[in-house]
């Protein structure tokens, strides 16, 4: 038994530490996962704290085919895509809209030359305009180090879609970004 | 690089930036006693009684009493009183009703809209 089953197990029998354990150990993921797609930080605490109870109640239903951590994050995938939908925010398929790239790489006029950390920031804000498909694989491949499979899993997506969003994605910011160092040459 | 091929000059540059910031951590942070406090509320026991449920209930009952005692003890008619006088401007109130209705819907809706951002 690895440390994830036997937190699992522990959790799954009431222990109260071992949850909390669990809870510290994966915040930081969940709280990734969820901050990125609702860009609201007011509801932020809320849908962790329902991200963990619902793997509160589920925990005896986990059945270790994935990492604890892809599972977790599945749930919290949907829980933040189910508060999109709730709040009436468009969650489209994705495009093979040619015209969302254009608008997001032609939103705001670049402004004058921006220093390097400027820029990371400016980074930060273009990837809250990207649909929330794009802004979940991006988060879980660069900052939680998943491979594509398990991001597959944790979102429900295909290999493929999982690579094409992430490609897509990455183009679309370095277009967007490429508007911005232009100007400072 | 992503086409698997070598960007070089302004590109390459771009995507340097790109992939500094996607490394870099968001500042979303939750407080200090997440943990303990979400832990706290999984093992809370089981509310055992739905207060809320039994006023909503006692209210609804209490008030169909009320409703029924007082039409035995005053004899009501829908010929009585203000209702005669409701009868001639019958056609006045239901469009009162309907505007009012709509009105509150017509609200919720736009208020709705404003409310989540949604001005995609």
């Amino acid at each position: 038994m690895n440390d994830d089953q036997a937190l699992a197990s522990y959790v799954a029998q009431g222990n109260k530490h071992a949850f909390e354990l669990l809870i510290r150990k994966h915040e930081r993921l969940v709280t990734h996962m969820v901050g990125r797609l609702i860009n609201n930080s007011e509801d932020l605490e809320e849908i962790c704290q329902d991200v963990f109870l619902k793997v509160f109640e589920k925990i005896s239903e986990f059945n270790f085919q994935s990492k604890l951590s892809t599972w977790i994050a599945t749930i919290a995938y949907r829980h933040a895509i189910n508060h999109l939908r709730k709040k009436k925010i468009e969650i489209a398929d994705l495009p093979a809209d040619e015209k969302f790239a254009e608008r997001f790489i032609a939103d705001e006029d670049p402004f004058d030359a921006v220093e390097e950390n400027e820029m990371e920031a400016l980074v930060m804000k273009m990837i809250e305009k990207l649909p929330p498909q794009y802004r979940a694989v991006l988060t879980l491949y660069h900052l939680e180090n998943m491979n594509y499979a398990e991001i597959g899993e944790a979102t429900g997506m295909p290999d493929g879609t999982v690579k094409n969003y992430l490609f897509r994605a990455r183009q679309l910011l370095k277009e967007k970004v490429k508007t911005y160092l232009g100007n400072e040459v | 690089m992503e086409e698997g091929s070598n960007p070089s000059g302004v590109d390459a540059e771009a995507y340097r930036v790109v992939f500094n910031s996607l490394k870099k951590e968001p500042a979303y942070k939750l407080s200090p006693d997440f943990a303990s406090r979400v832990a706290a509320r999984a093992h809370a026991p089981a509310k055992t009684f739905d207060w809320d449920k039994f006023f909503l209930i006692g209210g609804m009952v209490l008030f169909l009493a009320v409703l029924v005692y007082a039409i035995a003890v005053t004899q009501f008619t829908f010929s009585a009183g203000v209702f005669r006088f409701f009868e001639s401007y019958s056609t006045l109130f239901v469009f009162g009703t309907v505007f009012i209705v709509a009105l509150h819907l017509l609200e919720k809706k736009l208020l709705g809209h404003i409310s989540t951002g949604n001005n995609r």
